[in-house]
């Protein structure tokens, strides 16, 4: 009985692959563990508890991704590390081409690899690229979707007023 | 002209065969789509030329040049 | 000034403006400027072939730049302008003899004759949908076209399809030059109306395909001015149906382009048109692309091989080549050599047309068919 019951659920799961809840502002931001990019040291989304992250999706083919690195590494620069940190989640397929767009700026933040996109599944993003705000209780506050130019005036106020 | 139904015939056979090789694209799947070489048009001034020159050469015209796929980045 | 009979086949801008902008399908990131500079040569007549005239046919010099630049968050604009001086000559007529081949009245070679056109469009970028609006203007000495277009995309389907719709309007006018001494009418005028719709879907993670529909009607003058005789009827409704599909090729690192259009017009013609390009990456800054493409149509309803002056003006008659039953193969080879923000390039295409090359069963070959090469160098970059 128990054996029948599981393989429906399995045939249910298989035919709606959508099947599941939307990730919303307001809920846990999944957990993860991911290598550091080009290194075998591991981190976990438990390490950034306590923190604000602004956690970003990106990937060498995007163009916007070109706009806001710049401007992340002012982010960052701009506010301590210990209360707020950027981590960059790189969805490249081949790393080279995130290592030669790495190679161009002077990165001041973590950046992890994701190239098989299970953890951009989890997250289940709807655009490149795609950043998620998420408090010191890692709940996700804000989705950003995209990025063009006057956005980061927008992140800025918004992350400043959840460091006070 | 039953030359032109054939035709017609042949040609959304292939366009079938295409769409059954569809499968779900994630946006974080997009990198061979965001390719220069991959796009619609990837020079711009050669296709402008291009368009000019043979409509100026033939009878013929209507070639739509309109964007779509790429990394499809906000 | 020294007879000019103008090349009748650069008065016709109306197409260029028609052709909906190549835009970005979202904002743009950075400012991206490109140039090119093209020789465009045709091969002289046979000299057999020509009763009277110049055997030389057309240069063309064509010199091209284009910005594309972000405006603020959420606009983009588009600037194209283009440069072309050409000299040379052009067929005026035919000469028909019974037993004997169709000969071309050629006119004399010209002097160096000049073409400008600027564009500008500008367009506003929603979160899955954009729109926008473009002005073009051609002028030469004897033709001026003025065009306008909007273009719509919408995205759909996790941005996996793109529908986009264009509708654009023109009015040319025409003044030839020496109308009085060659007997040409003084002054004419047309316009034009296009609507164009296209789908693009993403097929899967490495391939793309574009579906398009095209109508565009013309009121007005059509015949061509130049020609000994010439006289084509004031409308003419054109539709045309075209596919793009782009593939990657992960085995060899490179890519398909495959792109086929059907066209026909109530003149009676129809073509085909097919072309294949494969982008081949040699290395992560060179690239390699031999291309070919392949035409044909069949003649127009008033097409005639030699011009008759028995027949009355009052009857279509047209001896154009561009309006013959005919085919034509292009060869094309371009290298692009990339870096991080720029690239240049080089490109060498050789077009070849023949009655026998079409696919319906070739009638006799009009003397006038083309062939030419051309040559371009290219650079981009984005800033």
């Amino acid at each position: 009985m128990m054996q029948l019951k599981n393989l429906l659920c399995l045939i249910i799961l298989a035919v709606c692959p959508g099947f599941g809840l939307a990730l919303n502002e307001g809920m846990i931001a999944p957990g993860f563990s991911l290598r550091i990019f080009d290194q075998t040291e591991v981190r976990k989304s438990s390490d950034y508890l306590g923190k604000v992250i602004y956690l970003d999706f990106w990937a060498s083919w995007c163009g916007p991704c070109q706009i806001s690195v710049p401007q992340l590494i002012q982010l960052q620069a701009d506010l301590n590390s210990d209360k707020f940190e950027v981590v960059a989640i790189n969805v490249d397929e081949e790393a080279h081409r995130a290592r030669r767009f790495l190679a161009r700026y002077n990165v001041n933040y973590t950046v992890l690899a994701d190239p098989a996109g299970h953890v951009a599944a989890e997250y289940q993003l709807t655009g490149m690229p795609s950043a998620f705000i998420v408090d010191q209780q890692g709940k996700i506050v804000k989705i950003h979707t995209g990025f063009r130019q006057g956005d980061m005036d927008g992140i800025r106020s918004y992350i400043n007023e959840l460091l006070n | 002209m039953s030359y032109l139904t054939n035709m017609t015939r042949l040609l959304l056979f292939i366009i079938m065969l295409l769409l059954f090789s569809c499968q779900t694209v994630q946006p974080w799947q997009r990198g061979l789509l965001a390719r220069p070489e991959m796009q619609l048009e990837p020079d711009r001034l050669q296709a402008k030329l291009h368009s000019q020159v043979y409509f100026s050469n033939e009878a013929s015209s209507g070639d739509s040049e309109v964007a779509g796929a790429g990394c499809g980045c906000n | 000034m020294a007879q000019a009979a103008k090349p009748s086949p650069w008065m016709a801008l109306t197409s260029a403006a028609l052709t909906l902008p190549a835009f970005s399908a979202s904002v743009p990131d950075q400012v991206e400027i490109g140039i090119s500079t093209t020789a465009y040569r045709e091969s002289d007549q046979n000299p057999q072939s020509v009763l009277v005239g110049s055997v030389q046919r057309y240069d063309i010099n064509i010199n091209q730049f284009y910005l594309i630049t972000p405006i603020g968050r959420d606009w983009g604009l588009a600037l194209d302008l283009s440069h072309e001086s050409m000299s040379g000559a052009s067929p005026w007529g035919t000469v028909s003899v019974v037993g004997a081949n169709t000969q071309l009245v050629m006119s004399g070679a010209t002097i160096e004759e000049a073409r400008n056109e600027l564009s500008l469009g500008i367009t506003r970028y929603f979160d899955t949908a954009s729109l926008g609006f473009s002005v073009t203007r051609s002028e030469e000495n004897d033709y001026n076209a003025t065009a306008m277009a909007v273009n719509g995309e919408w995205d759909f389907n996790n941005r996996q399809s793109t529908l986009a719709a264009g509708l654009s309007y023109s009015t040319d006018s025409i003044e030839p030059s020496d109308a009085l001494s060659f007997g040409r009418t003084l002054k004419q005028a047309r316009r034009s109306a296009s609507f164009s719709l296209a789908w693009t879907q993403v097929l899967n993670r490495a391939s793309v395909l574009q579906s398009g529909f095209s109508v565009t009607q013309h009121n007005g003058y059509l015949s061509d001015p130049y020609k000994l005789r010439d006289i084509r009827p004031r409308q003419r409704l054109e539709t045309a149906i075209n596919f793009r599909y782009r593939r990657f090729m992960h085995r060899s690192d490179s890519s398909l382009h495959l792109d086929y259009r059907y066209y026909h017009d109530d003149f009676g013609i129809g073509s085909h048109t097919l072309r294949s390009a494969w982008y081949q990456n040699l290395t992560d800054q060179f690239q390699l692309i031999p291309s070919v493409r392949y035409y044909s149509q069949n003649q127009a309803d008033f097409y005639v091989g030699g011009d008759d002056y028995g027949l009355p003006e009052t009857v279509f008659q047209s001896s154009d080549y561009r309006l013959s039953g005919f085919g034509a193969v292009t060869f094309g080879l371009q290298g692009r050599f990339s870096q991080r923000d720029w690239s240049v390039s080089v490109n060498f295409e050789r077009y070849l047309s023949a009655a026998g090359y079409g696919l319906n069963a070739s009638r006799a070959e009009h003397p006038g068919l083309l062939r030419f090469s051309l040559l371009s160098f290219g650079f981009d970059v984005k800033l």
